[in-house]
């Protein structure tokens, strides 16, 4: 692996602990007062799918764009978002309708909230390029700019 | 639901968190890598996030059987933690959308339709053959 790799591992894993911190935090915080069905990690799947989505986009400043989508991206919202979780309801004893419910607001939720993040990291990026032509951070991901 | 958790299965959660997460970017970097080489495709299938959201959600079947005789605090490490760390839902939504948007509507449905049924799928046969099967070798 080389040095600069090894760096971007060092950053993931640092966001992804944060991450895991944060959606313990919220599931603690939301999970029990409303109903039966998991509501923390609704919470924490539209919130991380909206975050992500403005980060994956986001005209970062910083000398090192793939260091600071490394760390807040894959790590931060990797790990504070959830899919297994949505999975195991299937098989864990919860009432079926309420694992098909959890699991359609995070999905359903996720994409929109997707959407809209993506949407607002454009509009930076656009308000970014317009005072001065620069060289823009090179996106990773290769997203289209019609996003 | 961490309310009656020991404070080292909380920190263990949060280390298996960060190692579930570097897992999921070799995952999703290497099989990126390889898939755009092969198909000279900036944009290939988010295979990466299909794996670990499919590995995250097997080993999170087999965990719920296992906990229940290893002791309960291991759910916690194993399916909050690694289990959490390693599947995201904020990518997988990310990549639909942005698929969806450069046109690949396939591509998009047939993304989310592969990691909602895989993922199902590989709880129920952790769940139902591997995790109770580990369970009986453990107390047996």
């Amino acid at each position: 692996m080389n040095p600069s790799r090894r760096r971007l591992v060092g950053w993931v894993a640092l966001g992804g602990a944060l991450g895991t911190a944060a959606r313990l935090a919220v599931d603690a915080l939301v999970g029990a007062p409303v109903g039966t069905w998991d509501a923390g990690i609704a919470v924490a799947n539209v919130t991380g799918a909206f975050f992500l989505g403005v980060i994956a986009l986001y005209p970062f400043r910083h000398r090192h764009p793939h260091e600071v989508r490394a760390f807040a991206g894959t790590g931060v919202m990797g790990a504070y978002t959830t899919f297994s979780a949505l999975s195991l309801a299937a098989v864990d004893g919860s009432p079926r309708p309420e694992a098909v419910f959890g699991l359609t607001v995070s999905i359903a939720g996720g994409l929109v909230a997707a959407w809209l993040g993506l949407r607002l990291g454009l509009a930076a990026r656009h308000a970014a390029d317009e005072p001065h032509a620069g060289p823009d951070a090179e996106d990773p991901r290769h997203f289209e700019e019609e996003l | 639901m961490t309310g009656g958790y020991a404070v080292w299965s909380l920190l263990a959660a949060v280390a298996a968190g960060s190692i579930g997460a570097v897992l999921r970017w070799t995952s999703v970097s290497w099989l990126h890598g390889v898939l755009s080489r092969r198909n000279s495709d900036p944009d290939p299938f988010p295979l990466g996030v299909l794996v670990a959201n499919t590995v995250a959600s097997l080993v999170a079947g087999v965990a719920v059987p296992v906990a229940s005789v290893v002791g309960p605090q291991w759910r916690l490490v194993i399916v909050a933690g690694l289990c959490g760390g390693l599947s995201t839902l904020s990518t997988l939504a990310v990549d639909t959308v942005a698929m969806w948007k450069r046109g690949q509507r396939v591509g998009a449905m047939t993304n989310l339709a592969a990691n909602l049924i895989l993922g199902v799928l590989a709880a129920v046969l952790g769940a139902h053959a591997f995790g109770p099967a580990l369970a009986a070798a453990w107390d047996g």
